[in-house]
């Protein structure tokens, strides 16, 4: 391989790094490349000694990924570094993406419940008080099930507000899973980068 | 040897390289590379991430061969890192040394 089709295949691996960063990055190399033939080496034996682009891209992106989101904690910008630590090897895609993806799909459907209790619950208490304005007061379900106006009403109260409740325990736990995540990625990729040297 | 333990020499190798003299990065590789058998390209991310860390810093200085070299320097925080490590490191070896009965 050339030092250019190094560069260039590194530039394109990093794609989804800042411009900035990868830059800085990438001068790295280069100024690497410019040392090593000043020295006398060829093109061929620098790159064979840097090791594979994949190795030394995935382990970039991995370590700017997981900075970024300990910097936003944003639910994309976990993603990403999720991904980005699944892909340094077969084996961070079984102890990260696969409890990461489990757990994000409790989280989410828990997000579900609350959003439907909250929706029924006071959806459902306009609709019922909207209705029994017809009605004298007593609806066709008070009618059928035998409940009062009264009751029927704050029950649908109370159930949006257990939607509120669960709402608000449900952004604690995701906050809580956030931060997890991001120190348990840090963990990892301090654990894989030595296992890759 | 044990891979894990491989990572924190190497640290502990730039880190003792940078004690004395400010060096630029194909300089500490290889240094490094003459003697531990590494992947060259895996020594940047390595430094990139001692800068962020705050135990390097980098500046900048022109060179007869090409463009400017981006230098390393230790930072105070650097210097406590590199001397915890070494003394990490000569406990580890001497422990070792006294399990392969080569010391008292």
């Amino acid at each position: 391989m050339t030092k250019s089709q190094f560069i260039n295949q590194l530039k394109r691996h990093l794609s989804s790094i800042p411009t900035k960063e990868k830059d800085e990055i990438l001068y790295d190399y280069e100024e690497h490349f410019s040392s090593g033939i000043a020295e006398g080496k060829s093109e061929e034996e620098i790159c064979s000694s840097l090791g594979t682009v994949r190795t030394i891209a995935a382990t970039i992106k991995a370590d700017y990924f997981i900075d970024n989101a300990e910097n936003s904690y944003k639910p994309k910008d976990i993603i990403s570094a999720v991904f980005a630590a699944a892909a340094l090897g077969f084996f961070n895609v079984v102890v990260v993406l696969g409890p990461f993806c489990s757990a994000a799909s409790v989280i989410f459907s828990a997000w579900v419940v609350s959003f439907a209790f909250f929706t029924a619950g006071f959806g459902g208490a306009v609709l019922y008080s909207f209705l029994s304005l017809f009605n004298n007061g007593i609806t066709w379900f008070g009618t059928f099930s035998g409940l009062s106006f009264t009751t029927v009403f704050f029950g649908l109260l109370s159930l949006g507000m257990t939607g509120i409740f669960l709402g608000l325990l449900c952004f604690y736990i995701t906050r809580l899973f956030f931060r997890l995540t991001v120190r348990y990625l840090k963990w990892n990729l301090n654990f894989i980068t030595l296992r890759r040297i | 040897m044990n891979i894990q333990f491989k990572k924190g020499v190497l640290e502990l190798c730039v880190l003792t390289l940078l004690q004395n003299d400010d060096r630029y990065g194909y300089e500490l590789v290889s240094r490094i590379s003459q003697n531990i058998e590494i992947s060259e390209g895996t020594i940047y991310p390595l430094l990139r991430r001692l800068q962020k860390d705050g135990n390097v810093t980098t500046y900048l200085r022109e060179s007869n061969e090409g463009p400017p070299r981006k230098y390393y320097k230790l930072t105070e925080s650097g210097k406590k890192m590199c001397s915890e490590l070494t003394d990490e490191w000569f406990g580890f070896v001497k422990k070792v040394n006294i399990i392969l009965g080569r010391s008292k």
